[in-house]
């Protein structure tokens, strides 16, 4: 009786309340249409995830085609006429970040580990996905091993130059690149 | 239930809080993040596109189960009591305060624990800041530094938040277009969704009964000796230690830990305003979206500002990333403090001429 009054206890409550009814039959209607359609669509709506695979997939078949050279010199162990052909990559294909980590293969190979390290650091600053193991572009494994080497190699040359500084900002940037692929929350 | 003693309930609470945060991250959370309310927040932020990023965009259903959980366990035991009206910008500002301190040290006081559980020794400046904050709040508490006192009000309130609850658990079923979902970066690493719901809700019920609470457990501990909300703090450590040795994930040191930065002072200061913030509005950041679900309108307030605070952090990077905080997260710090110690002299003085 109580819920009664309360809801239909005059003109005014009834109209309220029957109103109330009619956009919640509406809304959720509405909600049921709109959910069998993204199921229809595989929540194609949301994520876009085979968007994102067909994306990669094409960035992986492109990077391919572009590094094609560079990659045989590189297997070939022609370090500078690779690092020549790679100079002519990035001309042009300036916003490839993928360039840097050709770059740091070249000059890991060649020794000078203070620049690979800054190379591998902007390769994964411009492209996160290279340290995120779900993406087709994971390529943490190879760049930790690096950096496990590098930081041996690095932690005996500050043992001789304690005081160079260039070296000392590399292992910090090397402790950065650790943590990046570490992975956790950014 | 009924047949725990509270300071076994909180001790409960803290080993399925503590162990299952470390399980998820085996089901697919990120690492050292299995439970996290401020990223957790600032993926909410994403999906609902408050913040750009689409890498830290996903509707939490953990976050969603310790709302709903609080709420129905609230429901059960009739303790649900709405109440609110207590200072609500401030609480707001806190709440976004709150947030940007976890921004800058990337993590909440649970994920505090659960880094220094998993090895994690950088994550010891951020333990010595928070109680270092606790400390404080205390002692301005014992000054008589507290916000209004919040009021009966109509129940239509209380059921606002877990009603946006049911909302995002609609959202994460149906997908509708503007929800935003990252497929890479933190966003795509999740637990299945029945899973982290089940142990959101499950943790969500617990901590409403035992009213466990990181900064409230301390607090209490320093202010009276009491240690029934402390021994729940400790066991999340230690519950979390466990799985971590027994799971492999335990890893000792400083360096690659991941979700973590070297930037010690600043991971000091960014707890201590987490530490004072959270004592001015009585509780942690979890401990806000418990009683949120449990009708408390005033931690409604600050879950929102949270939410807000999640959604700047990304935006005007007012946070850390792995190489150290960014300038304006440092700033953000500095003016939360500020704020919170503003706060707490006019609220003195206010009680003091009273």
């Amino acid at each position: 009786m109580a819920i009664k009054d309360k809801f239909f206890g005059n003109a005014l409550d009834s109209f309220t309340t029957v109103s109330l009814a009619v956009l919640l039959v509406i809304t959720a209607v509405m909600l049921a249409q709109h959910g069998a359609m993204a199921l229809q669509e595989k929540g194609a709506s949301v994520s876009g995830k085979e968007l994102a695979d067909e994306m990669y997939q094409k960035r992986l078949e492109q990077d391919k085609k572009i590094y094609k050279e560079v990659q045989r010199l590189f297997g070939m162990r022609m370090y500078t006429a690779a690092e020549e052909v790679l100079q002519k990559v990035q001309r042009d294909h300036p916003d490839n970040p993928r360039s840097f980590i050709y770059q740091a293969r070249l000059q890991y190979n060649t020794g000078k580990m203070v620049e690979a390290i800054s190379s591998y650091r902007q390769a994964v600053d411009s492209e996160p996905d290279f340290v995120d193991n779900n993406t087709p572009l994971f390529l943490g494994k190879e760049i930790m091993d690096h950096l496990v080497a590098a930081k041996t190699t690095l932690a005996q040359e500050l043992k001789s130059r304690p005081k160079d500084e260039e070296i000392r900002k590399a292992l910090d940037e090397l402790l950065y690149l650790q943590r990046r692929v570490a992975g956790g929350c950014e | 239930m009924s047949r725990f003693k509270l300071p076994d309930l909180s001790i409960i609470t803290g080993i399925v809080l503590g162990g299952g945060a470390v399980m998820l991250t085996l089901f697919g959370n990120p690492v050292n993040s299995g439970i996290c309310i401020s990223c957790f927040l600032e993926n909410l932020a994403g999906a609902l596109q408050l913040q750009d990023s689409v890498r830290m965009s996903y509707i939490r259903p953990e976050l969603v189960g310790f709302l709903l959980g609080a709420f129905f366990m609230a429901k059960q035991n009739r303790r649900f009591r709405v109440t609110g009206g207590s200072s609500p910008l401030i609480r707001f500002f806190l709440g976004f305060f709150m947030i940007v301190g976890c921004g800058v040290f990337i993590g909440c006081p649970i994920k505090m624990l659960l880094r220094l559980g998993a090895g994690d020794l950088t994550a010891v400046a951020a333990l010595l800041g928070m109680l270092f904050g606790i400390w404080l709040g205390g002692k301005y508490l014992r000054a008589g530094s507290v916000l209004d006192r919040a009021q009966n009000l109509p129940t239509i309130n209380g059921y606002i938040l877990p009603g946006i609850g049911f909302l995002l658990l609609l959202f994460l079923f149906l997908k509708p277009a503007f929800i935003q979902q990252g497929f890479s970066g933190p966003a795509a690493q999740h637990a299945p969704l029945w899973i982290s719901l089940a142990v959101g809700l499950l943790i969500g019920g617990l901590a409403q009964r035992s009213g466990l609470c990181i900064t409230g457990g301390i607090r209490n501990f320093f202010l009276f000796r009491e240690k029934t909300l402390f021994s729940g703090v400790i066991a999340i450590f230690v519950s979390a230690l466990m799985v971590s040795l027994v799971s492999g994930q335990f890893n000792l040191g400083m360096e690659a830990q991941p979700g973590a930065h070297h930037s010690h002072l600043w991971s000091f200061l960014a707890m201590v305003l987490v530490g004072l913030a959270a004592v001015i509005v009585d509780g942690c950041p979890f401990r806000q979206v418990i009683k949120a679900g449990e009708g408390d309108v005033d931690a409604g307030i600050t879950c929102f500002g949270m939410v807000t605070g999640a959604a700047m952090v990304i935006t005007w990077q007012l946070r850390s990333t792995s190489a150290g905080p960014v300038f304006n997260g440092q700033i953000a710090t500095l003016l939360g403090l500020i704020f919170c110690l503003t706060v707490i002299l006019s609220y003195r003085k206010a009680r003091v001429k009273r």
